[in-house]
């Protein structure tokens, strides 16, 4: 390498040797990854701050609207005033004399 | 990036993060930590490596040096301190060799550090330093000369040529 230009240092600092990565730590990073489902459990978006607003008064205003709508397509319940008619039975004459005044009909 | 890429990137790359971390931070449990998180992030966005811009080790150990700055950020260790910063002095006397190396490396401000570890361990080249550290050129070499001059003055006792090269013997 070009700028290894102390070579006498560069060997005194190849003394300190470090020892590799253990072997839990695959296991650790490889467990770490989320599969699709788990992000659809624990994932987030970022949303951009001016598309949130957007989205925000969106769903203001569709929910107004629906509101709205709900309001003015109904009419108003009348106040019923509760009433029974009852039904006309048309008169039937009486027979004067169907029995015989000793019968005990 | 398929399951079988991000295993053979961990495998083949594992060892060349966690040194790294290990180097810059000095605790193994925070270097498995930088790993981890390192690896995380490649596979959430495997789209981020370019292989025209550089290899997959060099862009690993870029981002292991975020998140080392990250951490050190958080635990309030880290200031923006100027490569020409002094360094702060180091009693090797009775340490082991490589202990005694470990220590003057790491008594070194972050931005010497960070390019020493990556030239002198990493074997990176200049090129892929100022990539990975987002400097130029010229700062790199600076950064790595004052690194070197500052480790050959505390190390001083342990080299057999005592600062002479960079004109600070006494």
């Amino acid at each position: 390498m070009e700028h290894q230009n102390d070579p006498e240092l560069h060997e005194l600092l190849r003394e300190w040797t470090v020892p590799d990565a253990p072997a839990s730590l695959e296991a650790r990073v490889l467990r770490n990854r989320r599969s699709w489902w788990g992000v659809l459990i624990h994932g987030y978006i970022r949303v951009p701050v001016p598309v949130a607003c957007c989205l925000a008064a969106l769903i203001i205003l569709g929910a107004w609207r629906l509101a709205s709508l709900s309001v003015n397509g109904c009419a108003p319940a009348r106040a019923l005033t509760p009433s029974i008619a009852w039904p006309k039975i048309p008169a039937t004459p009486r027979a004067a004399t169907s029995c015989a005044p000793d019968s005990k009909c | 990036m398929t399951d079988s890429d991000f295993r053979e990137s961990f495998r083949c790359h594992k060892d060349a993060v966690y040194r790294f971390a290990y180097r810059m931070i000095g605790s193994e449990a925070a270097a498995e930590d930088v790993v981890q998180d390192c690896f995380v992030a490649l596979w959430k966005n495997p789209g981020g490596y370019d292989p025209e811009r550089g290899a997959m080790r060099a862009y690993l150990l870029g981002i292991a040096r975020k998140l080392v700055l990250k951490r050190w950020k958080r635990e309030m260790r880290y200031r923006m301190e100027p490569s020409d910063a002094p360094v702060a002095p180091v009693d090797i006397v009775g340490m082991e060799r490589s202990e005694a190396i470990a220590a003057a490396v790491r008594a070194l401000p972050p931005l010497q550090r960070d390019a020493l570890v990556l030239a002198e361990y990493d074997e990176l080249s200049l090129e892929e330093i100022a990539r990975i550290t987002e400097a130029d050129l010229a700062a790199v070499k600076s950064r790595l000369h004052r690194a070197r001059q500052n480790l050959r003055r505390t190390l001083a006792p342990l080299l057999e040529t005592k600062g002479d090269l960079y004109g600070t013997s006494k």
